[in-house]
């Protein structure tokens, strides 16, 4: 035991020491502290150019119907004819000329004259000139509160009763969907940023015969624990690097974005996506290293590795039913299938009411699948010696696994 | 010259290791007994035994195929045999005795995205050295093997031979007492042959008891003094080469002269080299009798010599008796 410490510890700091220098996880790394530092000056100065200093130019209008009232809306310019209309349309005195029908109430029809291009032009003028509409058509036939009510709308507040009937406040939408999206999101790239490493460095021992040197020095296990170990930490360190950088930032961001809500992280979520990217890491990074062991190039066993890494996005591609129904039967199904639950638990989680019970069964499935995935790739390591150009197949790899007994 | 900054755990197990050994094992670091070894059916090796002496160098010989590789790993316990016994430094093939052995496979390759330093600084920590004392052999072995300046390039900027030589180096950086190449000279430059030859004959001269496989029978004529030659996992021959050349008697004659009689008894083939006839002797064939057929034509001998039979010649033979070609 000693012994197989020892030599894993020798291959954690030489396969660290290795990943952390690669360029790929050092942009990694920063890529998203400096997304997230980029939106932060950019979303400002993206709002300043689109603001513009000029002062509106009214909208024109012509009323047939003879049911608009006039005065609650300065920018608005009314005329008497089409042809004064349209003059003023061309000499840029309007930006965009309406014209009301005789038939209004009954047909609800308006006639949009513009001289701008584009598909979305004039449509925040057209979204004040139907308010406009609304206002003058009701304006007189109700009470001023009514009137403010009909057009501010309403204001939902959802809140969550627990089995115990105690009730709290849910979060905006932005924590209820966007936080546990992206969680889940950031979880399953860097369960891949890190796995895939583990894969390609033992398919390529495996392929340049650079294992066979090795397993004379060391034990299979030590080999598979050092390298799990190095890549798993710069995993963390990954990780830890993107958590701190949208606790930090995440909430000035958002800030910075009209009715979007505050940002909000439960602290809990931090700890528990750690603990969900630890084992899940564990699993990925053991199957693939035994993927790695028994094929005999990483070309042959790039297709193998998609198979069995497809599963951590199939949550992530279920999200919006997933936080639909964080208790419902496919998330609680997809939370005890190992190979889905650190993705889906992360998002159940990050939507609220979860109970501890499932998250650590859910836990223990993915730890436990992961401790059986360790003996059989550790064995595979060493029967994968035996495999030289022969293709995988279960059988190849069940009497290979004896063979190396 | 001896490492002093092997690691407590590399250093420790060892002394255990060699106090505990009986005298006999102690004077083989190899000793291989009865391997047999099955693939798909196929019995790749079968029944071989053999065993290196501490302190020579041991040419082990097969055609491609005959499993030379696999009794190789065998002994170095990167697969099981089926049946059969290793003996490694005295002891069985544990990690702390294989941690005494280097090793070059036949199939060579290093981590090619790290550079040279890094790599063999790996390797020398795995086989027990400390950091620095790593750093500083492989220093000392890259620039043994010329290629010093190239300690911090990416392996995948050096030529194969060069790739060859740097995974050669690292086979050697904790000054193993056992050292298995597998075809170490493939692939190089005569260059670099001779300086391979010369690092291995120091090796010898440290203490270190050296098995190789090759299939150029001049560099095994040249090092070693026992072989052992096998085909289809068989042993056909083993023993020390100058009692096996022996033991198949004289079989060539060679003569320096300005022309050859006409006849001359009991010879089975001629050829000529460098101004020399070889002839090769029959049955029953005397190399006197080739010598007074030139006296008796009035033909000036310049030189005369019995030569016993080339490696080449007893390989080839063996072979192909085995093969029931012959």
């Amino acid at each position: 035991m000693r012994e197989t410490l020892y030599e894993a510890r020798i291959v954690f700091e030489e396969e660290f020491r290795r990943n952390i220098r690669r360029r790929a996880w050092q942009i990694t790394t920063v890529i998203v502290p400096l997304a997230l530092l980029i939106a932060l000056v950019a979303i400002p100065a993206i709002r300043s150019i689109t603001a513009s200093d000029e002062e509106p130019k009214p909208i024109g209008y012509m009323d047939l119907s003879g049911e608009i009232t006039e005065g609650q809306f300065p920018e608005l310019a009314a005329f008497a004819s089409l042809e004064a209309g349209i003059r003023a349309l061309v000499d840029d005195d309007i930006e965009d000329f309406f014209v009301v029908p005789a038939d209004f109430l009954k047909s609800g029809e308006i006639e949009w004259l513009t001289n701008r291009s584009g598909i979305f032009a004039g449509d925040d003028n057209r979204a004040r000139f139907d308010r406009f509409l609304t206002v003058s058509v009701v304006a007189e036939r109700l009470e001023p509160d009514v009137l403010n009510r009909v057009l501010s709308g309403s204001s939902f507040t959802r809140v969550r009763v627990a089995d115990d009937g105690t009730a709290s406040d849910e979060d905006t939408e932005i924590n209820e969907f966007f936080v546990p999206f992206i969680l889940a999101f950031l979880l399953m790239m860097s369960l891949f940023l890190n796995s895939l490493p583990l894969f390609q460095s033992v398919s390529e021992e495996k392929e340049n015969r650079m294992m066979e040197v090795l397993l004379t020095s060391l034990s299979p296990m030590a080999l598979l624990a050092g390298k799990v170990l190095a890549l798993g930490i710069s995993g963390l360190i990954q990780i830890a690097a993107w958590i701190a950088a949208i606790a930090l930032l995440g909430p000035r961001i958002i800030e910075q974005i009209p009715n979007a809500g505050d940002l909000q992280f439960a602290p809990a979520t931090f700890p528990v996506m750690v603990l969900f990217f630890i084992v899940g890491y564990f699993l990925f990074a053991v199957t693939l290293a035994g993927i790695g062991a028994a094929t005999t190039s990483a070309r042959e066993a790039g297709p193998i590795a998609a198979i069995v890494t497809m599963p951590a996005v199939i949550p992530v591609w279920l999200s919006r039913v997933i936080l639909s129904d964080p208790d419902g039967g496919l998330a609680r199904t997809l939370s005890f299938i190992p190979l889905t639950a650190p993705t889906t638990m992360i998002q159940r989680i990050g939507s609220g009411g979860v109970s501890t019970v499932e998250m650590l069964g859910s836990l223990a499935v993915t730890a436990a699948a992961a401790g059986v995935m360790l003996f059989i790739s550790a064995r595979i390591f060493r029967a994968g010696l035996l495999m030289y150009g022969q293709r995988m197949t279960l059988r190849a790899v069940w009497q290979a696994v004896r063979q190396a007994g | 010259m001896t490492i002093s900054g092997m690691s407590p755990l590399a250093a420790g197990g060892a002394g255990e290791m060699r106090d505990g050994a009986g005298e006999e094992l102690l004077s083989t670091a190899l000793e291989v007994h009865d391997l047999v070894k099955s693939f798909n059916g196929r019995r790749v090796v079968d029944g071989v035994s053999f065993d290196l002496h501490r302190g020579e160098i041991f040419g082990f010989l097969g055609p491609n195929g005959s499993g030379k590789t696999t009794t190789m790993r065998m002994a170095l316990d990167i697969i099981r045999p089926d049946s059969g016994v290793v003996g490694l430094l005295g002891g069985t093939p544990t990690r702390e005795a294989l941690r005494r052995v280097g090793y070059l496979p036949e199939e060579r390759g290093l981590l090619q995205q790290a550079r040279v330093l890094d790599v063999l600084r790996y390797l020398g920590r795995l086989k027990g050295l400390d950091a620095s004392i790593a750093e500083a052999r492989v220093k000392e072995m890259l620039d043994r093997v010329g290629l010093v300046e190239h300690l911090n390039a990416k392996v995948q900027e050096l030529s194969r031979g060069m790739s060859q030589l740097v995974q050669f180096a690292g086979a050697l950086l904790h000054e193993p007492e056992l050292i298995i190449l597998d075809e170490p000279f493939s692939g190089l430059d005569p260059l670099n042959v001779v300086l391979m030859k010369d690092i291995i004959r120091e090796e010898q001269r440290r203490g270190a008891s050296i098995i190789f496989s090759t299939h150029i029978m001049s560099d095994v004529e040249e090092m070693c003094e026992r072989v052992l030659l096998i085909d289809n996992g068989k042993v056909l021959v083993y023993g020390p080469l100058m009692e096996l050349k022996r033991a198949r008697g004289t079989s060539t004659v060679s003569i320096t002269a300005e022309r050859e009689p006409t006849s001359v008894p009991g010879v089975t083939a001629l050829k000529v080299a460098n101004g020399a006839y070889q002839y090769h002797l029959g049955p029953g064939a005397e190399p006197k009798a080739v010598l007074r057929s030139f006296i008796d034509a009035d033909i000036d001998v310049q030189r005369f010599e019995v030569a016993l039979p080339t490696l080449n010649e007893i390989f080839i033979e063996e072979v192909s008796r085995a093969r029931n070609l012959i």
